[in-house]
């Protein structure tokens, strides 16, 4: 039995190396908050095109800077992933022989009857003014009198500007965000095409992917040293038993295999930020160790310590109440904590006894004379406190705010959005068939003339027919044999306008392959018979009347989402307070307020410190629901503890420790983590406050 | 080659002597008849100022902006006409401004003997052809843009103006 931690540990390890390939670990922050619909809805726009844009500017407007353009250009398609490269304005062969063809349904039409004099008028001039006109002006034989006339320019041979920066190159990629692997390779060769040059800068969005997920990682690798550092040297310090630290960092590694085998199974996939913050909240386990280890657990007749399962049942009860709630990072993290806690419950609590470890040997100074302060003036400053907080503090809902503050890259989207003043904001529009979401594409663009969507170029079915209906009464036959005994007359060769208009008859209405547009980041998507595609409008407000339109501003949605998370913590949070509150009135009975003093005053004084320098956001939130489940423990040892001295002792470790393994977090520069680690590190100093003077 | 070719062309890039009589001759082969108009031609940076004196009418274009003046009074023209006027301006611009690098990234450039000609192979093959440039001794006298319809459009540099 005195082996049985290691064979515990090594069947875990063992188990662990063989599935290593079923662990799903992802990265993607969105993931960890979207809802499923908005997290569907990004997906599907993913899949037309959106975020799969990446920029490249050249700096100046010289030579050099367009040879750069020139030469970039030619580099970046012969890349995998690329779909198009543009670095002007020049449209394909496919849309220049679609607008052939297309011609008298795009163009405006001007269908006002001519008499036969208007017609010769007409010829005349056209005829005189290749004498007068000191300008040269061809003539189009396919349509001398200018029945028709296309808006726009279609042929703009310019290098694309971005506002008074340079030269822009825009470049169409298969990536979406969330493709890690991808993302990576061609990240990699983009950056050894654009090197070390100044004078260029690359953005696209999934450079965050591969730039904040490196940063988390190498964040999360540091935490882990240091928390790892802090933890061994504290336990060495404190146990100054080396089998006994052996024994516990073994334990502490098999809950931590145990809970990501067991989570890995039930989760889709295991975000890396949860994985860090359960491991380190593991470590917090030790609380049990050290009150067995001060209290001689091992050497008694026990079997269990009420103390330390009440404690125990309460961190969990807590924490399985949160895995059930619909925010993906808390529910993730809460499942990974209550697996690792009840795994390393279980092996202090079971197999430890069998273990030979020695009686704790230490003189316990009393320091219970320090107590001065009675416990009903925690209350009142506590009330007073949380009165202080909710009058002053401010509400970050932007969960954007949460990730790795990626402050190089933000200058470089700063720096592509702020020269494209002017630019649209892609929005996801759904039908229930082609033909009705073209004609929602229409109802945008009727409203809103600048919009951009396949509008521009597709007709609704509804004004296809209206033109056919136009050109079939319109009498181009009797027009044409006019215009070309007209034009004999004149002096014009002969039979030069035999084909006038005969591009109408030949000309069609119906798009046969969409996947022209796709030059213009312009999509057909089907999915579950629903139709999706992009439009680009000037401003998100102005479509919130159309009931068939979405947002894809991550901004817009994790506002909403926010919204829908706070609510889902109050409600969550507020079972958890009541089942702790209950479950310590069961436990401690008549050392209630005493208690309660171990949750109420750590929360408050956080809160208005929160208050003071931050914007409370949703990581604050759930750091403060660990703190009362931290708290409740302490506020249980205290109440019932026969040995008081044993137990402040065992609590002031089991603070340091918890500073080791949460408070780290606050060196940790991804917000999410920072917050969680800044409420622990206050709610540590508020609970030591506690122990020091309380009585 | 080419680089000097155009460069002494127009030579005026370099020069203050940016000013030149010139004849035009259009062919026209909707009516199988050539036009002829004479005037003086003025290069400036960027920019392209053509006067027609017998007939008192003038083009300026500068600043992306085309401004058509008959007996000093501006004449308001329709977009797509004053489009395709910048288009040929921007052209004639392109050929004097000793762009080298757009030339080639517009051109294809062929040289026989005293005739050059570029071969267009962006947006603008749509419209022209190819131009042939011919140069007399030193300098390039003459400059001829072929249509994509059939008409022709001939420059004859002739003496500068002092």
């Amino acid at each position: 039995m005195k082996y049985s931690n290691f064979i515990i540990f090594f069947v875990l390890l063992g188990l662990g190396i063989l599935l290593k390939n079923s662990i799903n670990l992802s990265t993607n922050l969105l993931s960890l908050f979207a809802n499923k619909e908005a997290i569907h809805k990004l997906g599907i726009a993913d899949k037309l095109g959106y975020s799969k844009e990446m920029l490249v500017a050249v700096k100046g407007f010289d030579d050099n800077s367009k040879q750069k353009v020139k030469s970039l250009v030619e580099q970046f398609k012969k890349l995998d992933n690329i779909k198009n490269v543009q670095s002007n304005f020049l449209p394909s062969k496919e849309i220049l022989t679609y607008y052939k063809t297309h011609y008298p349904f795009l163009a405006d039409f001007n269908n006002t009857k001519l008499s036969d004099y208007d017609i010769k008028l007409k010829v005349k001039e056209l005829y005189d003014s290749l004498f007068s006109n000191v300008f040269y002006t061809p003539i189009d034989k396919n349509d001398p009198l200018k029945l028709f006339h296309l808006n726009g320019d279609i042929n703009k041979d310019d290098f694309i500007k971005l506002g008074s920066y340079g030269y822009l190159i825009k470049i169409t990629t298969d990536i979406a965000p969330s493709q890690m692997g991808e993302a990576k390779s061609l990240y990699n060769r983009v950056d050894e095409i654009v090197g070390y040059d100044e004078n260029i800068v690359a953005f696209a969005p999934f450079f965050y992917t591969v730039e904040n997920s490196q940063k988390i990682k190498s964040d999360v690798r540091y935490i882990v040293f240091i928390s790892a550092l802090i933890l061994l040297l504290i336990y060495y310090l404190l146990l100054k038993n080396i089998k006994l630290l052996v024994h516990t960092l073994v334990a502490l590694g098999s809950s931590m295999i145990f809970a990501i085998l067991v989570s890995s199974m039930i989760l889709e996939s295991l975000h890396v930020i949860a994985l860090a913050f359960g491991m380190t909240i593991t470590a917090v386990s030790i609380d049990y160790l050290l009150h067995y280890y001060f209290h001689d657990f091992y050497m008694s007749e026990k079997k269990v310590d009420k103390n330390v399962m009440f404690g125990f049942l309460t961190t969990a009860l807590a924490f399985s109440i949160f895995a059930f709630i619909p925010v993906t990072i808390i529910s993730q993290i809460s499942l990974f904590c209550v697996l690792s806690l009840l795994f390393a419950y279980l092996l202090f609590t079971f197999i430890f006894p069998y273990l030979e470890i020695k009686e704790y040997h230490c003189e316990i100074k009393e320091i219970e004379s320090k107590k001065t302060i009675p416990s009903y003036i925690f209350i009142i400053s506590s009330l007073l406190l949380l009165t202080y907080s909710f009058s002053t503090i401010k509400i970050d809902n932007n969960l954007r705010n949460l990730d790795y503050q990626n402050a190089k890259l933000q200058a470089k989207e700063k720096l592509f959005k702020d020269s494209m003043k002017n630019s649209l904001i892609p929005i996801l529009v759904e039908a229930d068939s082609k033909e009705k979401l073209i004609s929602n594409l229409h109802k945008i663009q009727d409203k809103y003339k600048d919009s951009f969507s396949l509008a521009n170029f597709v007709l609704s079915d509804e004004k296809c027919k209206q033109r056919e209906r136009n050109l079939k009464e319109y009498d181009f036959k009797s027009l044409k044999k006019l215009i070309n005994i007209e034009a004999l007359e004149l002096g014009f060769k002969k039979n030069y306008f035999k084909n006038s208009y005969d591009f109408v008859e030949s000309s069609i209405c119906k798009v046969e392959d969409f996947k022209i547009f796709e030059n213009y980041n312009l999509y057909f998507y089907e999915e579950d018979s629903h139709f999706y595609s992009l439009a680009y409008v000037s401003d998100l407000n102005l479509i919130k009347e159309f009931n068939f339109t979405q947002s894809l501003s991550i901004k817009d949605i994790f506002a909403e989402v926010s919204k829908e998370i706070f609510s889902s913590l109050l409600i969550y949070s507020s079972f958890v307070v009541l089942s702790i509150l209950l479950l310590m009135f069961f436990v401690v009975k008549n050392r209630f307020v005493y208690a309660l003093n171990y949750i109420l005053f750590p929360i408050s004084l956080t809160l208005a410190v929160v208050g003071c320098f931050y914007e409370l956001n949703i990581m604050h939130i759930f750091a403060l629901v660990i703190l009362v489940a931290i708290g409740i423990d302490f506020g249980i040892y205290m109440s019932n503890s026969k040995q008081i001295s044993t137990t402040t002792l065992a609590i002031k470790y089991s603070l340091l420790s918890t500073f080791g393994a949460f408070g780290v977090l606050i060196f940790s520069s991804v917000v999410a983590l920072n917050s969680i680690g800044f409420v622990v590190s206050v709610g540590i100093v508020a609970i030591y406050i506690l122990i020091r003077v309380m009585k | 080659m080419i680089k000097y070719l155009i460069s002494s062309f127009l030579l005026i890039s370099s020069l203050s002597a940016n000013s030149f009589y010139f004849s035009e001759e259009r062919y026209s082969d909707a009516i199988g008849r050539s036009i002829e108009f004479k005037g003086e031609i003025t290069f400036l940076e960027n920019s392209l100022e053509i006067n027609y004196t017998d007939i008192n009418k003038s083009l300026k274009y500068s600043d992306d902006t085309l401004v058509y003046t008959q007996d000093e009074k501006i004449i308001e023209l329709d977009s797509s006409q004053s489009k395709n006027i910048i288009e040929y301006f921007k052209v004639l611009i392109l050929l004097h401004s000793d762009d080298d690098s757009k030339l080639h990234f517009l051109f294809e450039i062929q040289t026989e003997d005293s005739t050059t000609v570029l071969i267009p192979k962006t947006y603008i093959k749509e419209f022209i052809k190819k131009i042939e440039l011919k140069k007399d001794i030193k300098e390039l006298k003459d400059i001829k843009l072929f249509l994509k319809n059939g008409d022709t459009i001939g420059i004859k540099i002739e003496d500068e103006i002092q």
